[in-house]
């Protein structure tokens, strides 16, 4: 588990195109995601959903990479 | 008021949304987007479950009609949403499993949207919102 704290930028530097568990959450005023932990990174969601279900407290769940491209949405 | 950033030339305008669990110290914040289509948020099942919530006994279902199906999804009263800077609490959500190739996990919806005044601004990139004291209805 890393131990740093890290901006969101530098998360999505450090771990690009994977799923990150981001524990110890800053939020600014807006509640945008500012800095916190990675505490697991992977390329799977299923990973980060195993280890959201055993984790009590707060944590964001964010993807590092793009929205896929060439696509349109229609939620 | 609060205002935040955004990507106008995005194809959705994805903003943090914070979930409170059942236990007050529990949240997920999960990225979702904004959508004024949407007449309910929505949450992934499993973050329902993860807060301590029970979507396979839920408040009610809810018939929704999407693009291309009509589905009965489960409804949960979650205790706190918090969003651009605004709580709601005690709010209905839908607990629905977007597909995960979209690397979005929800909508927020209008069921959260109304009740604030909420001026995108697409020149700007700017999101300004502020909760309102009640509606100014005309009625024909």
């Amino acid at each position: 588990m890393e131990q740093n704290r890290l901006s969101v930028e530098e998360m999505f530097t450090r771990y690009p195109d994977q799923w990150l568990f981001i524990v110890d959450c800053e939020h600014d005023e807006a509640t945008q995601l500012i800095s916190g932990v990675v505490a697991v990174h992977s390329s799977s969601r299923d990973v980060i959903d195993d280890f959201s279900s055993k984790y009590k407290g707060g944590a964001a769940i964010r993807w590092s990479g793009k929205l896929p491209e060439g696509v349109g949405y229609l939620l | 008021m609060t205002s935040i950033r955004f990507n106008p030339i995005s194809d959705l305008i994805l903003l943090s949304m914070k979930v409170e669990g059942v236990d007050k110290s529990d949240f997920r914040d999960v990225w979702v987007a904004l959508d004024t289509g949407a007449s309910t948020t929505s949450i992934p099942i499993k973050t329902a479950l993860d807060l301590g919530y029970d979507p396979y006994h839920p408040k009610y279902s809810k018939e929704v009609i999407t693009g291309t199906t009509v589905e009965n999804i489960p409804v949960i009263e979650v205790k706190k949403i918090t969003a651009i800077g605004q709580p709601v609490e005690h709010i209905e959500v839908l607990c629905h499993d977007l597909p995960q190739d979209l690397r979005v996990d929800g909508v927020l919806g209008l069921n959260f949207i109304f009740k604030f005044n909420i001026n995108i601004s697409f020149a700007r990139g700017i999101i300004d919102i502020e909760p309102h004291d009640g509606y100014e209805w005309i009625t024909f």
